[in-house]
């Protein structure tokens, strides 16, 4: 290679990297301005849910923000003590206070996608204001059992997570969760997408107050539990079928050479923890639609093995279980559910309608 | 680490890059080995820290035996006992509770599994130690350094998923003078390689990912369409996937001045299942040819033998590749194509060049459904889904022209739905197969990148678009091989 080919392809590297990077950076400094899901900048959309939600009333919008965030809004703001609180993924968003045979205060902060690490920051943020709800219902999903699974959502509130492992192991605790920095959402494409629609939509109203749950939105209650949008209830006059027949994927994202239980010594030491603090801890297994309940069963027996040890684990301990992963315990049909992991309406209440809690 | 990660491209790719050539433009050559050997450690322990015992372990036993064989020439009882030191490692890892199952199923014993994770790269670090024993015991190569040695097996571009290399082509080029300065030709062509290779894997194979994993795992049933649609779409996601990581691979090793050996050559464009596997998984074709198949006696014995150990050495390719009976079967397909060929080379009866791409084509994706299937079960689903015998839905959009075919038993309506297919399914795979079919390989292309506009917008384009579209969780589909 001659000196003047040299040349040349020192230019073309440092033209190339330079395009690259400076692209890069562009993208980057557009995502972290318009930032519209409030990874970077506080919501200021999320106030004016919490607000609402404390005076009642029920707030349609999309379910794409902070959850974590919000959540922290939500203990730190509340204006009544809570007592009894759900902590679980989507699969308990439909958990309501009005199933529930209780006097006692409510509030769900179910979670997208939420890990059993993500539970526990929630009631980190009780910890930290200094007063633990009286009932605490774990929902638990399978995929919880399963270390390190990688689920990257929740970042800001990864500090209340800390603080109760602290105060269950000591303060001298290495903590690995293996999540994603929310800065790699500044050069994500799809972060991107939605930022760039998030500035044609500013000037529309992101997050509204509405009296009906028939509207094509995500819904909150007052009392935190979601009803999901007409449109994806409207799947289900296809039939359930075609979603069934996909069962388990939910689950499989999760379920990667999951062979054992993993965080089993965590979420022990963690319910211990809650009942010392003279806490009520109830388990909740939300079903699975029964066509994906039986794939998933053939794929992953570790799922009957998880409701097992919970049994088992339960009856030791005196805790009550309610709800099972198999949908025939409490005879639901496929009709009963909207996809192959998350049940309507009748699921959560058929179930939770016995007891006094 | 991932190759179609933030950490690796933004952080660990470029501070290797520039500590290495300080540290021999410092004439710290030395110091410049430790370094990317460190850091070579440090990429594979980066995903499970665990299994750094096992690698350097793995290392320091191969590396004390090919000592011992350059001390004692040609002794034999001496490689034995490497070559069952790395194959048992490698069985204990990856095939115990295979043969604990089938126990299990013949027996009444009732063993409980392992549940051993399978550390990743084993089945390439362990062949390539194998061939480094071997090659001692033939004279054809020494290593008297144990930093030499660990950088050989361990240098990142190669250790996950190949290429499989030998020690004499790689060695040798960490010591030329040359290859300790910057070399900017090197250092395009790499980062052109990389770039296209973040394409296939980011963009290609991701993307077919989908209807792939959707049509074998998830669906009960498949119609038709739907059948071909996974089929196909598994057969170009695996070698967009692994040409796609051998770029990455070859790319960031062309940095520091080292060329691997290619591992693929446009394989889809084989006329034969014999072409296919001079253009597949070039590295692995060669190991199992000279350290499977010459020794067993190669094209010296007899025909009825030949054939018989043809057989052989695909079975064990079958089973390299996963400790499953499908894998088996994949392998003895293909083995089985070989004999078949050379049967009917013996006719002198050439088929027309289309007709051979055809059949061989047909035979490869046909053969790699048994590759992809998790059971028997969800194979067979697929290859009577792909032959009709689950009906034939074709899309709504064709039916009044077609409205005909009515009568024939044919359907209209959602023709993808179980695979979450929609009308761009097919003709994105399309595209993709006359990429792999006409378009120059990256090998090729990277032959010849000159420094211009032309391959300047290219390089921008596609790096550009593959690192906006990273997914931080995808996983190569080769690190379980």
């Amino acid at each position: 290679m001659g000196r003047d080919d040299r040349i040349k392809y020192k230019w073309w590297i440092t033209y190339g990297l330079l395009v690259v990077l400076t692209v890069l950076a562009m993208v980057a400094v557009f995502n972290y301005k318009v930032d519209s899901i409030g990874i970077f900048h506080a919501d200021k959309g999320l106030f004016f849910i919490a607000s609402n939600l404390f005076e009642g009333k029920m707030v349609a919008g999309p379910i794409n923000y902070n959850e974590g965030e919000f959540q922290r809004i939500i203990v730190e703001n509340s204006p009544i003590p809570i007592d009894m609180v759900v902590v679980g993924s989507s699969r308990g968003m439909g958990v309501r206070k009005r199933f529930i045979r209780t006097e006692k205060t409510f509030f769900n902060h179910s979670m997208t996608a939420a890990t059993l690490e993500d539970l526990m920051a929630i009631i980190g943020l009780y910890l930290v204001q200094g007063r633990l709800p009286r009932t605490i219902i774990l929902c638990l999903d399978p995929w919880m059992f399963k270390e390190k699974n990688n689920l990257t959502k929740w970042q800001s509130i990864v500090p209340y997570y800390k603080k109760i492992l602290g105060e269950i192991y000591g303060k001298d605790i290495e903590i690995n969760l293996n999540r994603r920095s929310k800065y790699q959402e500044l050069i994500n494409l799809e972060y991107t997408l939605a930022n760039i629609k998030g500035v044609k939509k500013r000037k529309s109203k992101k997050f509204y107050i509405t009296k009906t749950m028939e509207v094509n939105n995500f819904v909150r209650e007052p009392d935190g539990s979601i009803h999901f949008p007409h449109g994806t209830k409207g799947e289900r006059s296809e039939g359930t079928q075609p979603l069934a027949q996909l069962g388990g994927r939910g689950l499989e994202q999760y379920s990667k050479d999951f062979y054992a239980i993993l965080n089993q010594r965590l979420f022990e030491d963690f319910v211990i923890y809650l009942r010392k603090q003279g806490s009520e801890v109830i388990l909740y297994l939300p079903p699975i639609e029964p066509i994906a309940y039986e794939k998933i069963k053939e794929r992953y027996y570790i799922v009957i093995e998880i409701e097992n040890y919970l049994r088992h684990f339960t009856l030791k301990q005196n805790i009550l279980l309610l709800g099972s992963y198999d949908p025939k315990k409490y005879n639901f049909l496929s009709s009963d559910f909207f996809d192959y992991l998350h049940g309507d309406e009748i699921v959560a209440k058929r179930i939770f309608e016995g007891p006094q809690l | 680490m991932l190759f179609n990660s933030y950490a690796y491209i933004f952080c660990f790719l470029p501070l290797i890059f520039i500590v290495y050539f300080f540290l021999n433009r410092k004439k710290l050559t030395l110091a410049a080995k430790i370094w990317l050997t460190l850091s070579s450690f440090f990429f594979y322990g980066y995903w499970n820290p665990i299994y750094l015992p096992l690698i350097a372990g793995s290392i320091l036993f191969n590396y004390a035996v090919g000592s011992a064989l350059l001390k004692f020439r040609k002794n034999s009882p001496l490689l034995i006992i490497g070559v069952i030191g790395n194959l048992g490692l490698l069985i204990y890892f990856k095939y115990m509770d295979f043969f604990i199952t089938n126990l299990n199923t013949l027996t009444v014993l009732n063993l409980p599994l392992l549940h051993i994770v399978l550390p990743i790269g084993i089945s390439f670090f362990t062949f390539t130690q194998i061939a480094y024993l071997v090659d001692t015991y033939k004279g054809s190569a020494q290593e008297y350094s144990l930093i030499n040695y660990t950088l050989f097996v361990t240098f990142f571009p190669h250790l996950l998923a190949g290429p499989i290399i030998h020690h004499k082509e790689i060695m040798p080029q960490f010591d030329y003078r040359r290859n300790k300065v910057l070399n900017y030709r090197h250092i395009a062509q790499g980062l052109f390689l990389f770039s296209l290779g973040l394409f296939k894997k980011v963009i290609i194979a991701d993307t077919l990912a989908t209807w792939a994993n959707n049509g074998f795992d998830y669906a009960t049933t498949l119609t038709f369409l739907e059948a071909w649609v996974t089929s196909l779409s598994f057969t170009l996601q695996l070698y967009f996937d692994f040409s796609g990581y051998t770029d990455m691979a070859l790319g960031s090793s062309l940095l520091f001045n080292i060329k691997l050996p290619i591992n693929f050559n446009s394989p889809y464009k084989a006329l034969s299942v014999q072409d296919f596997w001079r253009r597949w998984h070039i590295t692995l074709s060669r190991f199992m040819r000279d350290y499977v198949y010459i020794p067993l006696g190669g094209n010296r014995v007899s025909e009825p033998h030949l054939l018989f150990n043809l057989l052989l050495t695909f079975l064990l390719v079958g089973l390299w590749h996963g400790a499953g009976w499908t894998f088996v079967l994949w392998g003895l397909l293909h083995g089985g194509a070989l004999i078949l060929e050379r049967l009917w080379r013996k006719t002198h009866v050439n088929l027309p060049r289309p007709l051979s791409w055809f059949l061989t084509f047909g035979f490869v994706n046909a053969a790699w459904v048994f590759f992809r299937a998790r059971t028997f079960t969800d194979a067979i689903k697929v290859l009577t889904g792909m032959c009709g015998m689950n009906g034939i839905v074709l899309p709504e959009i064709l039916s009044h022209t077609l409205s005909g075919l009515r009568d024939w038993g044919l359907e209209f309506g959602l023709s993808l739905r179980n695979i979450e297919g929609d009308i761009k399914t097919p003709l994105m795979i399309i595209v993709f197969l006359l990429l792999s079919l006409l378009y120059k390989n990256s090998d090729e292309m990277v032959a010849g990148v000159r420094p211009n506009l032309l391959n300047l917008v290219i390089f921008c384009t596609v790096i550009l678009s593959s690192i906006l579209y990273l997914s931080p969780y995808s996983e190569y589909l080769y690190f379980r091989f």
